[in-house]
């Protein structure tokens, strides 16, 4: 057996294990061990080490590898949105498991968790959907890069960041201020005869919380713009999705820019953000209901998975179907330690794909013809403004 | 040219202004109508001086500005609509007053000549008052006359008139008031020669010298207000040049003046108001100025972030072209508006709730279709709000507002389905019942039209004897007896807390709610104090009689018991005299004896046979006649011995009382045997072994 067999089917048994033992556990532990010793030596002997699942069949490298022809999981795999997995010499035992650990949330249903921002680290491996690459998309980008609007978000992103603070240390939720930058945002949106979409590049990772709120407003105003709401309905919109992870100011520290992999019991906690930031604004305001709604459940997927776990079995709110569909591309296309910021269209791809189970197809379609129809603007954080051509 | 409406001024004048200004008016027209010296002349201005003393008294000066067919004073603009005060207003307006200035001390000699002068209409032959002469004007000590000099007028462009025919140049004369208003303090006489600077940079240093004169700045407030609201009602040539004068003004106006103003010059409502007129109208940087001005004055806070905030989007809508302008302009108008709305609420809290809402409910329903129009239904999502609440522990302001939608859409039984099926560990329950557990909520429940008496029996249950009151409404305007019923069980278990609140409503009440609530206390253990059944035993309808005496008559007091009696067998309504009957077979009061006696002969046979019952129990010979009477047939005039009456419930019932208290009595011995050898069996049953 050469080594990229051995090798994947050493990983097919952890994630058995997975299944069966919880972390800790001494078999499980073991067969990660085992694994991890098998990639070791794959990555020893071989400079090229990419794995691709498609159409149950397995890749390394350019070579198809017959002999895991119907290999239960490379579909399983594919399935979940890894087609392709890349390992650099850099990869060490933790970041192994946290690539198993993702991979393995996905099997059960829980979706593309964007809360995790691994900060301060990258990883060893990359992973994610395959596309065919599209030179022009990438290309028509850059072009729009350039054709801009003089308009600062700087006022902005600082604004948001201001108000986070307010409400980690004094409890208090500037609405006011959640309203205006909302206004400032639409603004920007509106500032050429067709709607373009400021959305903001994360430079450095501990600037993720900010520059995700705000492009996830942006996106989640264009979207209910798209479907045809209007006016006061669209800034509510917009004001959910800029408060979606508010309940991120109450989840500590230490974990939230924890360099590595979650324990269960530091997952259990991160995924309380969702509870948190509901209460943080049920408390502030009658007329927040939607963007307490959307907080609560933007983790919630059309299929019910996801998390928190309702009590009252319900399907989601439309304005978490909307702001969840915003949530997950805004996450896709930045940057983590783990992987590169995908194209917008690897990341249309995978939305397309999983309309129906994860994403509301109500929403899913139009957000995938608005954002091939609409020009997007990046941004840069560190000095977030966008200069007239 | 069409006026404010009156809907739309910020507050009323106090009462004593109003008074005064309404007798400014009367006298003005009787110190013209009638000669110098008549009484009626006399008494109006002695009326008018009396009730000018205690206003000067208070403020030491008076100021009323002049603006056509409304005055200003102290920053309320009077009613266009009021007859009586437009009149007053056009009358100083066409003297080409721009404002009236009454100081202290102010004789009512002084106030005479400024009558009589007034009082004379100006025209051909008269000239206005305020283009007289200075030492004209200047005749008072204690009373001033700012001139409205029309000069500036000519100005007025021509196509503004075209545009609004009629408008008569009101925007320019507010404008004219303010500056005659404005400059008249402390300005050099020179400066007046000719009417007041109409410069905006004039007037703002003008206001910005007169530093300690409250009346003065509510006056000049009084005028930005009536200008702002011009300004957002108005367009065309007139209002541009306006707009430009008004902006240039609170440019030139320093931020400590344009504060003052805002602190002294009005109540919140004066300075909000014109901050929503002139946020609607004004270049968005003197809004932002106002409006930080104004947050200092009313001690508002507003975060740095916010003002950044404001003043990008300032920025943007002054000087982007294209697309951004006009968009950064409407953002930061409605930021400014909800800034405004968040002033003008109380801090929400449980007590102000509701007006919470209320302004809420406006503000969603006030705009009508179009832009702003909210087209997601939030009612739907009450469920999901009262099940977050629950699942999350939070019940605060958000899911109470939902629990609120929910019962006003009559989902009660639903919401009591959420709760019981609560976590086991949320405390959301539990704050949600102490929440519904309320007097108010009881008495809202049973307003409904469809009532969901098992819900609010729940309610009750957790809400004790503070139920009682509106349970007892509701029994008043509940309109079917099975409700009545089961409102009065409720009540009825909720102890002898609910009598003296029984005992209050019962005077007042409609004949139905005094029934059932003297069943109501009938039911209690104990009587609550100080009630007696007595004056209902004399109620018109017998229903009500007829519970207030089988209270008296259950009464463990006696007299009250005997009382009872007396009226119960005095009463036309057979089921009373029944009732009273049965209790005085224990015992009839010596006053009620004749009248059961009587009662033997009444026209209903149950009546007739409890008579009988009771007179049996007298034990006097009178009784025992009676009695022995009803038990004896007519005699024929063959018969030389008595014989019994044909055997009938009353004949036996008399024959058995007979058996039972004289048996050894000589007559109606022979009575008795006759019985017993009757062969029948009732009859020899009625006797017994007697």
């Amino acid at each position: 057996m050469s080594d990229p067999i051995r090798f994947l089917l050493s990983m097919g048994h952890v994630l058995s294990a997975m299944s069966l033992y919880d972390r800790g556990h001494p078999a499980r532990e073991r067969a990660l061990d085992d694994s991890f010793e098998h990639l070791l030596e794959l990555i020893g002997d071989h400079s090229e080490r990419e794995f691709t699942f498609v159409d149950r069949e397995v890749v390394f490298h350019r070579q198809v590898l017959r002999d895991l022809k119907d290999w239960e999981w490379a579909a399983r795999l594919a399935g979940v949105g890894i087609e392709r997995v890349e390992f650099d010499d850099a990869v060490v035992r933790e970041d192994y498991e946290e690539f198993l650990r993702d991979a393995f949330h996905r099997f059960k249903g829980d979706g593309f968790d964007t809360t995790e921002a691994r900060y301060m680290r990258r990883t060893g491996i990359r992973y994610g959907p395959i596309a065919v690459e599209q030179k022009i998309d990438e290309a028509a980008e850059l072009i729009a890069s350039t054709a801009t609007i003089a308009y600062s978000l700087q006022d902005d992103v600082e604004t948001i960041e201001w108000m986070h603070q307010q409400v980690q240390e004094r409890g208090n939720l500037p609405l006011l201020e959640a309203e205006t930058v909302v206004r400032s945002l639409s603004t920007a949106m509106h500032s050429q005869k067709e709607i373009i979409l400021p959305l903001l590049q994360l430079k450095e990772f501990d600037q993720y919380t900010t520059t995700h709120a705000t492009n996830v407003a942006v996106l989640t105003m264009a979207l209910a713009e798209y479907v045809g709401l209007h006016g006061r309905d669209v800034r509510a919109m917009g004001v959910a999705g800029l408060l979606h992870d508010l309940g991120k100011v109450r989840i500590p520290k230490e974990i939230l820019v924890k360099p590595g992999a979650f324990t269960d019991e530091e997952r259990k906690v991160m995924q309380r953000h969702p509870d948190e930031g509901a209460r943080i604004i049920m408390g502030r305001d009658v007329r927040l209901e939607v963007p307490a709604i959307v907080a609560y459940e933007h983790h919630i997927m059309l299929n019910g998975g996801g998390y928190p776990s309702m009590h009252y079995q319900r399907p989601t709110h439309i304005a978490s179907r909307l702001v969840h569909i915003c949530d997950v591309y805004d996450a896709l296309c930045t940057n983590r330690p783990y992987r590169d910021a995908w194209s917008s269209e690897k990341a249309l791809l995978l939305i397309e794909e999983q309309s129906g189970a994860d994403f509301d197809p109500h929403f899913a379609r139009p957000f995938l013809a608005m954002m091939r129809e609409h020009r997007t603007q990046p941004v840069r954080f560190a000095n977030p403004v966008v200069t007239a051509a | 040219m069409k006026q404010p409406e009156a809907s739309q001024q910020p507050q009323t004048l106090s009462r004593e202004l109003s008074v005064f200004l309404v007798q400014f008016s009367i006298s003005l027209h009787k110190v013209g109508a009638y000669p110098a010296n008549h009484p009626v002349v006399t008494e109006s201005v002695e009326s008018m001086y009396s009730k000018l003393v205690p206003l000067l008294a208070e403020r030491g000066l008076l100021t009323l500005g002049v603006a056509r067919n409304q005055l200003i004073v102290e920053g309320t603009a009077t009613d266009p609509d009021s007859a009586v005060l437009a009149d007053l207003a056009e009358r100083l307006h066409r003297h080409q007053i721009g404002a009236l200035r009454l100081l202290e001390g102010l004789s009512g000699q002084e106030l005479h000549d400024l009558l009589t002068l007034l009082s004379s209409e100006s025209g051909r032959d008269e000239v206005p008052l305020g283009l007289r002469p200075k030492d004209e004007i200047d005749r008072w000590h204690h009373i001033e006359v700012v001139p409205l000099t029309f000069e500036e007028l000519q100005l007025s462009d021509s196509e503004s008139d075209q545009d609004h025919p009629g408008a008569g140049g009101q925007q320019s004369q507010l404008w004219l008031g303010l500056a005659a208003a404005a400059m008249r303090v402390d300005v050099p006489e020179d400066d007046l020669q000719d009417g007041p600077s109409l410069a905006a940079e004039d007037i703002a240093a003008a206001i910005a010298e007169n530093r300690d004169d409250h009346s003065y700045d509510r006056v000049i407030v009084g005028y930005l207000s009536q200008l702002g609201h011009e300004l957002k009602l108005r367009s065309g040539a007139e209002a541009k040049r306006l707009h430009e004068q008004v902006t240039q003004l609170l440019q030139s106006l320093d931020y400590s003046t344009l504060k003052r103003l805002l602190e002294v010059g009005g109540d919140r409502k004066v300075r909000n108001r014109m901050l929503e007129d002139f946020s609607a109208s004004l270049p968005v940087q003197a809004v932002l100025d106002l409006v930080k001005a104004a947050a200092d004055a009313d001690e508002q806070n507003i975060s740095h972030s916010l003002i950044r905030m404001l003043s990008k989007l300032a920025d943007h809508a002054d000087a982007s072209h294209g697309l951004i302008g006009p968009h950064a302009d409407d953002g930061f108008r409605d930021s400014i508006q909800a800034l405004l709305d968040g002033w003008n609420l109380e801090d929400p809290n449980p007590e102000t709730y509701t007006e919470v809402l209320q302004h809420l409910s406006l503000a969603e329903t006030g705009d009508g279709p179009g832009e702003d129009t909210q087209v997601i239904d939030l009612g739907e999502e009450a469920v999901r709000i009262v099940q977050m609440g629950l699942e999350l522990d939070a019940v605060g302001l958000t899911v109470t507002h939902a629990v609120d939608t929910m019962l006003e859409e009559g989902r009660f039984t639903e919401l009591l389905e959420l709760v019981d099926g609560a976590p086991e560990a949320s405390s959301g329950s539990a704050a949600i019942w102490e929440y519904l557990a309320s007097p108010e909520r009881v008495r809202m429940l049973l307003a409904q039209d469809e009532q969901d008496i098992e819900g609010v029996q729940r309610v009750l249950e957790r809400l004790g004897a503070e139920a009682t009151e509106p349970l007892i409404n509701a029994l008043a305007s509940a309109k079917s007896r099975a409700m009545r019923h089961r409102l009065l069980s409720t009540l009825t278990a909720l102890g002898s807390g609910v009598g003296p609140i029984a005992m209050a409503h019962l005077p007042e009440a409609e004949w139905f709610v005094q029934r059932n609530l003297l069943i109501l206390i009938g039911s209690l253990t104990d009587w609550p104090e100080g009630f007696t059944p007595e004056p209902y035993a004399a109620n018109s309808d017998a229903r009500v009689r007829r519970e207030a005496v089988k209270l008296m008559l259950q009464s463990k007091d006696l007299s009250m018991r005997d009382e009872g009696i007396q009226l119960g067998l005095a009463d036309d309504d057979e089921s009373i005299v029944r009732m009273a009957l049965t209790t005085a077979i224990n015992g009839c009061p010596q006053p009620a004896q004749r009248r059961a006696m009587d009662l033997m002969d009444d026209d209903d046979g149950d009546i007739r046979v409890l008579a009988t019952r009771v007179v049996g129990t007298f034990g006097s010979t009178r009784a025992r006649e009676v009695l022995i009477q009803r038990t004896l047939g007519k005699r024929r005039w063959w018969q030389r011995r008595p014989r019994l009456a044909t055997p009938d419930p009353e004949m036996l019932t008399a024959l058995s009382a007979l058996a039972t208290h004289w048996a050894e009595d000589a007559s109606a011995a022979d009575i008795l045997d006759l019985a017993r050898r009757s062969g029948n069996q009732d009859v020899v049953a009625a006797v017994g072994d007697a």
